[in-house]
């Protein structure tokens, strides 16, 4: 192995090389830039020395915009393919990734698109990517216990007004201008169909999981329910301050018990 | 290492194989997670993920391969990454931890890639010292992989071989030996992979990984997304002369094939360690 005449401090190392890779004008710029370390790499047979740097450069951007383009894919395929890259290129520069774990890369995304001029030739996309954002968070909730009909049969009938109702840790519940739904359900799919809205129109979301993610839209009754439950209300005052039938909320409530929506009672 | 001993070639468990894996449980030794994936993102916790690993481990033994300890870096070690880390390994009860040697970012920037070091003493003593740190944190030994590189850095002082088992010896910990990455890193560098498997200590050898790579323009990038090539299947033949009964692990982790697909590579792989021990023997 040969040997420069003064090794550098790996902290060095480490700096120059992170700031290489990660140069959004790639390396040629990045060795314009800060040429001094470009004699540590070794410069020998199979490749040359800025093919070496660019195998990681690459695999630096390539990496990420994978990981965005696959947490993001109604966003991407709103905005076709190169659009993508471009808002996922501008991203990385702004916020690059403090976590070791990919999966927080893409928290700021939704309000990155909110100050991003594509919003405004897409309206509707920074309502999309929060919905995106929120969908896999859900994935990355514990789930509480199923509520049981036993747990249901313990509680007499004269408790349940004074008790509040339990939802899953999993609920997040949206309050959108969009109704992206629509964009989320078909995301994966390849047809142009579904890709964009044109109009907004205020839409309030349920968002879950059971085994897989859910999303439901709400009326405003249900919407104003379930923000009240979440918000430790009584399941008697929160009734009292929701215009709904006994046969409507009956409904409503086998639902949430049966889809894992709700899941407990607290006396 | 952890209580349970794994043995023969597992297969590394990747989400699109969830449910084949719960639903119809294949006869396949053991499993591999990657941990990052059973973590979740700040905030949340391993969620459904983790319910999956769980429900797969009532059945099999794991082993949790992490991608992001960064224990090569100059940035101190992430004690909430090693507190989750932590509780994932007391959920799993895992057979290994193991992560990689080199560093993933540096002054909070995560790179989200293996980087090499340079080869040499100050490395060597910082990696080790970190090892050990982690060794205590966690409770147990940990493996350290060999990673593929496409650089080397001049002022390196010794080969990757030498290195590795050095590191190994003064941080007392085990070796996840990849000879997809030895492969690749021997041509990418020009060295003969077989000096490198003869420098490895085998009684630090937890386990090997098998994966396939893809040929770019004179040189070879460790994707995971094809099947193994001859010259690493030939080149395992000499890791299981050399290290014996130690057990192997299929990685595939792009365009990831039906699990069928799999197991035939692990059975292919079975075929050439009995192949190699059989003359050996």
């Amino acid at each position: 192995m040969g040997r420069s005449p003064s090794p550098p401090e790996l902290v060095r190392v480490q700096r120059w090389l992170a700031d290489v890779l990660t140069e959004p004008r790639g390396v040629s710029a990045a060795l314009s830039r800060r040429p001094e370390g470009a004699p540590w790499i070794v410069e020998a047979p199979p490749i040359d020395r800025h093919t070496r740097l660019a195998v990681y450069a690459d695999g630096y951007f390539e990496r990420l915009l994978e990981v965005l383009a696959s947490d993001y894919r109604a966003v991407k395929r709103a905005v076709g393919e190169r659009a993508f890259r471009e808002l996922a290129a501008g991203f990385l520069s702004r916020i690059p990734s403090t976590s070791p774990n990919v999966t927080d890369l893409g928290g700021a995304f939704p309000t990155f698109l909110r100050k991003h001029p594509v919003a405004r030739t897409f309206g509707f996309l920074p309502d999309l990517a929060l919905l995106e954002r929120s969908a896999l968070e859900r994935l990355y909730r514990d789930r509480l216990p199923a509520f049981t009909p036993e747990a249901t049969a313990a509680l007499p009938a004269d408790a349940w007004a004074a008790s509040a109702i339990a939802l899953d840790t999993t609920v997040d519940l949206l309050r959108l201008r969009w109704p992206v739904h629509r964009l989320w359900r078909s995301r994966d799919e390849s047809g142009r169909a579904g890709r964009t809205l044109r109009r907004p129109a205020p839409t309030r979301l349920l968002v879950w999981r059971d085994d897989w993610v859910r999303v439901e839209e709400l009326d405003a009754k249900r919407w104003d329910l379930l923000c009240r439950l979440r918000a430790g209300e009584t399941l008697g005052a929160s009734l009292s301050r929701v215009n709904a039938s006994a046969s409507e909320v009956q409904r409503w409530f086998s639902d949430w018990i049966s889809n894992g929506v709700v899941k407990g009672v607290r006396r | 290492m952890g209580s349970v001993r794994l043995a023969g070639v597992g297969l590394g468990l990747r989400p699109p194989h969830y449910e084949h894996v719960l639903n119809r449980r294949p006869a396949v030794p053991w499993f591999e997670a990657v941990s990052e994936n059973y973590m979740g993102p700040r905030g949340g916790s391993g969620g459904r993920p983790l319910e999956k690993l769980l429900a797969v481990r009532r059945d099999y033994p794991v082993a949790l391969h992490g991608v992001s300890l960064n224990v090569g870096s100059v940035d101190p070690l992430d004690a909430e990454y090693l507190k989750r880390l932590k509780t994932l390994v007391a959920l799993v009860e895992p057979a290994h931890v193991s992560d990689h040697l080199c560093w993933t970012g540096v002054d909070m920037r995560n790179l989200h890639d293996l980087l090499p070091l340079p080869y040499d003493e100050g490395a060597i003593e910082h990696v080790a010292s970190r090892v050990r740190k982690v060794q205590d944190l966690l409770g147990r030994r940990i493996l350290l992989e060999n990673v593929s590189s496409y650089l080397s850095y001049g002022h390196s002082t010794m080969t990757e071989w030498e290195f590795v088992a050095e590191i190994a010896r003064r941080a007392d910990c085990g070796v996840l030996l990849d000879v997809n990455n030895v492969y690749v890193s021997s041509v990418n560098h020009g060295f003969d992979p077989r000096r490198y498997l003869e420098a490895i200590p085998r009684e630090r050898v937890g386990y090997m990984h098998l994966a396939g790579y893809s040929i770019a323009e004179g040189f070879l990038i460790d994707t995971h997304d094809h099947p193994i090539s001859d010259p690493v299947w030939s080149l395992f033949g000499d890791a299981a002369r050399r290290f014996g009964g130690v057990p192997a692990l299929i990685e595939w982790d792009g365009n990831i094939p039906a699990f069928e697909r799999l197991e035939a590579e692990a059975r292919r792989a079975r075929e050439v360690a009995d192949g190699a021990l059989a003359v050996a023997a």
